[in-house]
């Protein structure tokens, strides 16, 4: 008998061997490629994508989106950065700049859920705040004088030869993907993103499970900032342009849908690794930053379309 | 006899498992006013969707003045001069009374709309329906009646040979329906054929030329209806002999009452009380829009309402669904697809979604219980599926019943709210259905049923309680020797009769 | 039927739409080092045969085609015409050196230039030029090269605590001449009326807001004390939003008579909103109403400035090809050893003004063929042939 593989799943693998593709065509175009420091480069540049992305794809579940998660990203980085500038021990710090997160997570969960504000224009309307006070709490400018030694740790150090940023970026996606596929709060979350009528008559209360999704995702684009500030050694009120672009491409690269319903955290991180190989890989190679943007559109568009190609094949 | 403006010969209709139309044959005269009624079920909406070139048939033909006619789309039907009124209609609330009649046809040059002769006919047909109408006035602000005028004009400006209603008095006054007979009337007199869809019977026999009479599908009769003997003898042919399984009485312990309702109340709801014994099958009958949904919810707490619920003798507060689950009510919803299930999940990550408790800790759940739980409910609930990880949108309706039941059984209700448990599902799933409900009746639990399918009623409950317009009409004691009068119920039901005996 | 045939059709065009992209992509690099091989060969130039010299040296087990080393170069920002012009330049004076040149956007974001350091140090180039986004973002750019041991030297923006070699763009007193003379020319015509002026600025960015308008602000006030500043706006270095301060500026403060635009965008922007309210006009060269001041020496702004009837007369421009051919030069000496990779060598380029009265049109046309690849005949645009 020929155990039905679920659409998810078929997903993963679709986008998995893409991955798998690019990997092995760019270590034959670029021989610098499949070392061990490039790697490391990769993987800490997509931390910020998956730490942020883990928590944004149980969101998109169920049907949400957050906008703001760039501009929180900034001002995060630069909370940090002002209160470790400002003698406020780091991890003090470090958890202030988070709790900023977390607090503008509230803040859109609130919006979202309780005042029936479409999620689109709420996190739209915490993006543009979030970015204006991290403009005003920096003057507009860098902050990168009076550090103290270590602001950079988080961000730079390694464990052995691992770096921090990518062990916490681990820890978080294993994080998330116990809760998506092992407990009873992701299962709701598929529930309330695949059918919300038929969730709320099953006794899900959606409105609080959607708020703490948001809640989460502010505090993981915190985290991020967090360590975004640490790894620049400055708190950048610039920082995240696009961010939210970058993680919606992977979580949808991953097989989530836009509609919420289906998804994987795990697709996610996949999503995350083929854009960083990509673009780090076209780095490599020489290939134009516009002739790049062009690349990234194709393969997004691409990678879904085959997705939806297979699908249809094998009904 | 002169040609009939449209002949029906043979049309069936078939889904996979279910005959929706078996064979419809019958002719339309032109110029008349030509009713179809029939219980729910009985096929009537699935016609006006071959008509109207909604879906397609699997067999027969038409004849649209002699001419073949097999419309693919609406829009087709509609340049063959077929219109149609929805129960909702398809006004733009945001436009004017103006800019909605000629909406989709205006009279452009150069993109920019413009007042002529051609507008001008739609603008003059509305005047002769009703002079009362503005122009210029935003149709939000029109009553339901109004709006319907709007939309019955802009068919017959669209020179609309044949007009069909469905259910247009559903939300009109006593008055508005006057007035739209009227117009019905005059209607007429224009050489517009009315197809017209009606519950409710005395209304038939007072506007209609013709009535066709359906059930399961198939054509039951077509009479003038000057030729027919009043109400009774349209109900008869509409229940047919009706076939009912043998009713087989609960064990009741009429000590206990598992399940109180008081007064309850709300926009659609009018003091409803009743209540329900230990092991009792309670069955509220009415006809769409009677308020047995609505009841269903409000007890569920998916609707705010008034009222006093108590279960076991205790009172409860229900403001919400997960406040009824904790307190031991679930519901089966009227819609399955989409209020009872997550289409897009397995059958086993469906089962658990009202109650992980058992089968989970501290929130995480254990994927082996799960599993069993599923292969269980599958195994003790038959149903058909090769495999426990399924997604529910591959099964079959009564398939998907059953899993939604499940889901249900697997909350642990005191009360069991089933609302259309065997809508859309054939015979056979139907029959273990109705199984699973006097076996839950069996185990203590109240089981209210909640349908627009005498027969169900009939076959499964103790007690038969009769909505008409949110009010309670009449409860029935159900007796396994001597069945209770279906035409009576049916008279209640459709507003013509007030009390049973 | 008809949506599987248009499916199909759509991914055909896709997937050649990628094979397109990728082969373009790898053209464009394929064929710079062809002939800048031939060229590095029979060059005369001393710096560049010592710098074949040098790429001779250095380890072949790396590099970039034919086993040439490789410059890197983060640019600040591949939108604008100066660096496009600059990374243009930048490539053929490495070529012409006989290097292999990567070149990557920075898009003006910390984040993206740091993962271009780290992309660049990865492909084991031996010497890195970048433009940081700021003076922090060039502290994390300076100590990730340190750390990887490739030279890396900085433009525009300087690490600040860590040393590092820098090329200085020294825009202040370019600035302060070009303020200056706008001023002595103001006065010359209108000797009663104050200078009050409107500046087109971008805040956030500190050379710009230092380097450019405070230091406009200084030139003019050095000639004409009582000069000054009505109002400082954020055209976003963005043409519409320029043109909106413009609107604004036009609302809020009628009286200004002097417009200074920080960038090509800026004051072409500002310009069009007074065009469009019957301003920014000038009669044999002599501005009616204010004087424009722009920055860049861009082909528009050269037609407004040779107009005499148009009230844009001068600008201030930057050498895209000296700052590159400095940048290329440094990162030579880098990779020799001349310059000490972790040490606070300096050198500065700095920008010329160009204006209406002084500069013949002649040479500015040269200036734009020269720097920018220029095609366009100035003279013919304005009408004078």
């Amino acid at each position: 008998m020929s155990k039905s593989i679920s659409k998810s799943t078929l997903t993963q693998l679709i986008t998995l061997s893409i991955l798998i593709v690019l990997v092995v065509v760019l270590s034959i175009l670029a021989p610098e490629f499949l070392t061990y420091n490039n790697m490391m480069n990769v993987l800490r540049q997509v931390t910020f994508v998956i730490i942020t992305g883990s928590a944004a794809t149980m969101l998109m579940i169920t049907g949400h989106m957050d906008l703001s998660v760039g501009s929180l990203l900034a001002l995060s980085g630069v909370v940090f950065a002002v209160c470790a500038m400002n003698d406020i021990p780091l991890f003090l710090a470090g958890l202030l700049g988070v709790g900023v997160g977390f607090a503008f997570g509230v803040l859109n969960g609130i919006l979202v859920t309780k005042l029936k504000v479409t999620h689109v224009i709420a996190t739209l309307g915490s993006m543009y705040v979030a970015r204006g006070l991290s403009y005003i709490v920096t003057d507009g400018k860098s902050i990168n004088a009076g550090l103290p030694r270590g602001f950079d740790s988080i961000g730079r150090k390694m464990i052995g030869t691992i770096p921090i940023a990518v062990i916490i970026a681990v820890l978080v996606l294993l994080i998330f993907f116990f809760l998506e596929s092992k407990t009873v709060f992701g299962k709701y979350a598929f529930a309330i993103g695949g059918n919300k009528n038929a969730a709320t008559l099953s006794g899900i209360k959606s409105n609080r499970l959607v708020l703490s999704i948001y809640t989460l995702v502010g505090t993981m684009a915190g985290l991020s900032g967090v360590i975004m500030a640490s790894r620049l050694g400055a708190g950048d009120p610039n920082v995240g342009n696009g961010f939210e672009f970058d993680c919606i491409v992977a979580i949808v690269l991953g097989g989530t849908s836009v509609a919420g319903g289906s998804g994987s955290v795990i697709g996610m991180a996949i999503g995350a690794l083929i854009v960083g190989f990509l673009s780090n890989g076209l780095n490599l190679l020489g290939v134009g930053t516009f002739y790049q943007t062009v690349f990234k559109g194709v393969i997004l568009v691409g990678a879904v379309l085959l997705d939806s190609l297979i699908k249809k094949k094998l009904k | 006899m002169e040609q009939p403006i449209l002949s029906i010969r043979n049309i069936s209709k078939e889904y996979p498992g279910v005959k929706a139309l078996d064979d419809v044959s019958f002719d339309i005269p032109a110029n008349v006013v030509h009713c179809i009624v029939g219980e729910n079920g009985a096929g009537k909406s699935t016609l006006i969707k071959i008509l109207t070139g909604a879906i397609e048939k699997t067999r027969g033909s038409m004849l649209l003045n002699g001419q073949e006619y097999y419309p693919k789309s609406i829009k087709e039907a509609m340049r063959a001069g077929i219109s149609v009124l929805y129960q909702e209609l398809n006004v733009v609330d945001e436009l004017t009374v103006e800019e909605n009649l000629t909406l989709g046809a205006e009279d452009t040059r150069f993109g920019v709309i413009r007042h002529s002769g051609k507008t001008q006919r739609v603008y003059e047909v509305l005047h002769e329906i009703d002079p009362s109408i503005q122009l210029k006035e935003k149709v939000e602000k029109l009553s339901m009646a109004k709006k319907q005028i709007v939309e019955i004009a802009k068919a017959v400006a669209a020179n609309a040979s044949i007009l069909i209603m469905d259910e247009p008095t559903a939300a009109l006054s006593e008055e508005e329906v006057r007035k739209l007979f009227t117009i019905i009337h005059k209607l007429r007199e224009q050489e517009v054929t009315v197809i017209y869809i009606s519950h409710r019977l005395d209304e038939i026999m007072e506007i209609g030329d013709y009535v066709t009479v359906l059930r399961d599908g198939r054509t039951i009769a077509t009479k003038q209806a000057s030729g027919i003997q009043g109400q009774e003898e349209l109900i008869q042919l509409m229940l047919g002999k009706i076939v009912i399984q043998t009713y087989v009485p609960s064990v009741i312990d009429t000590d206990q009452k598992v399940l109180e309702v008081e007064h309850l109340t709300n926009d659609k709801l009018h003091d409803i009380s009743f209540e329900a014994l230990k092991g009792e099958i309670v069955g509220f009958y009415g006809l769409v829009g009677a308020g047995k949904t609505e009841v269903a919810r409000a007890l569920f707490g998916a609707d705010p309402c008034e009222g006093t619920i108590r279960i076991d003798g205790k009172e409860v507060h229900v403001r919400d669904p997960r406040d009824a689950i904790r307190q031991g009510i679930t519901m089966v919803p009227e819609e399955r697809r989409t209020q009872g299930l997550f289409l897009e999940l397995s059958i086993k990550d469906n089962i658990p979604v009202m109650n992980y408790k058992k089968i989970s800790r501290w929130n995480v759940y254990n994927k082996r219980k799960q599993r069993e739980m599923a292969v269980q409910y599958i195994k003790d609930l038959r149903i058909a599926t090769n495999s426990e990880e399924k997604n529910v949108s591959l099964l079959s309706g009564g398939n998907q019943q059953k899993v939604v039941l499940a889901k249900c059984l697997n909350a642990d209700a005191k009360v069991l709210l089933l609302d259309e448990p065997s809508r859309g599902v054939d015979v056979g799933a139907k029959d273990e259905i109705f199984h699973i409900i006097r076996e839950l009746a069996a185990k203590g639990s109240a089981c209210i049923v909640f349908s627009s399918e005498l027969p169900e009623i009939l076959a499964l409950c103790d007690k038969i309680i009769l909505l008409y317009e949110g009010k309670i009409r009449a409860v029935i004691q159900n007796n396994a020797e001597k069945q209770p009068d279906s035409e009576k119920i049916m008279q209640i039901s459709t507003g013509g009769l007030d009390k049973y005996e | 039927m008809k949506s599987k045939s248009l499916k199909r059709w759509l991914s055909v065009c896709l997937a050649a739409t990628a094979i397109m992209v990728m082969t373009a992509g790898c053209q464009g690099k394929e064929e710079a080092p062809a002939d800048g091989g031939a060229s590095a060969a029979q060059s005369e130039s001393p710096q560049a045969s010592d710098a074949a010299d040098a790429a001779d040296k250095t380890d072949t087990a790396s590099g970039g085609k034919d086993g040439k080393a490789i410059i890197g170069k983060v640019s600040y920002n591949m939108n604008e015409a100066y660096h496009q012009a600059e990374c243009a330049w930048f490539e053929k004076y490495a070529e012409e050196a006989g290097y292999d040149t990567i070149i990557i956007d920075g898009k003006v974001d910390s984040s993206i230039m740091l993962n271009s350091v780290q992309d660049l140090i990865s492909k084991n180039t031996k010497a890195i030029i970048c433009q940081p986004a700021d003076v922090a973002n060039a502290e994390a750019l300076v100590q990730e090269a340190q750390n990887a041991d490739v030279p890396l030297a900085t433009f525009v923006n300087k690490a600040e605590t860590t040393a590092n070699p820098h090329i200085r763009l020294y825009e202040a007193p370019a600035t302060k001449e070009l303020g200056a003379a706008a001023a002595k020319k103001w006065m010359e015509w209108y000797p009663d009326k104050k200078i009050v002026m409107a500046i087109i600025d971008i805040p956030s960015s500190q050379q710009v807001h230092e380097e450019r308008a405070l230091a406009f602000v200084e030139g003019v006030q050095s000639v004409a004390a009582d000069a000054e500043v009505a109002v400082m706006l954020d055209g976003e270095s963005s043409r519409d939003k320029s043109m909106a301060c413009g609107e604004d500026i036009l609302q809020s403060h009628p009286e200004v008579n002097m417009v200074y635009g920080i960038n090509a965008n800026s004051v072409l922007g500002a310009l069009a909103a007074f065009e469009a309210a019957g301003r920014g006009q000038a009669e044999d060269g002599i501005p009616k109403t204010e004087l424009f001041v722009g920055t860049d020496g861009s082909e528009q702004e050269a037609i407004k400035i040779y107009d005499p009837n148009s009230s844009l007369k001068l600008t201030m421009a930057l050498s895209p090809k000296n700052n590159a051919k400095t940048q290329i030069d440094t990162a030579i000496q880098l990779m020799n050893g001349e310059i000490d990779a972790k040490s606070d060598y300096e050198v500065e380029v700095t920008d010329v003004v160009l204006d209406y009265w002084n500069t013949p049109i002649d040479e500015f046309q040269k200036f734009l063929v020269d720097e920018y690849f220029s095609e366009m005949d100035l003279k013919q645009e304005l009408g004078l042939e």
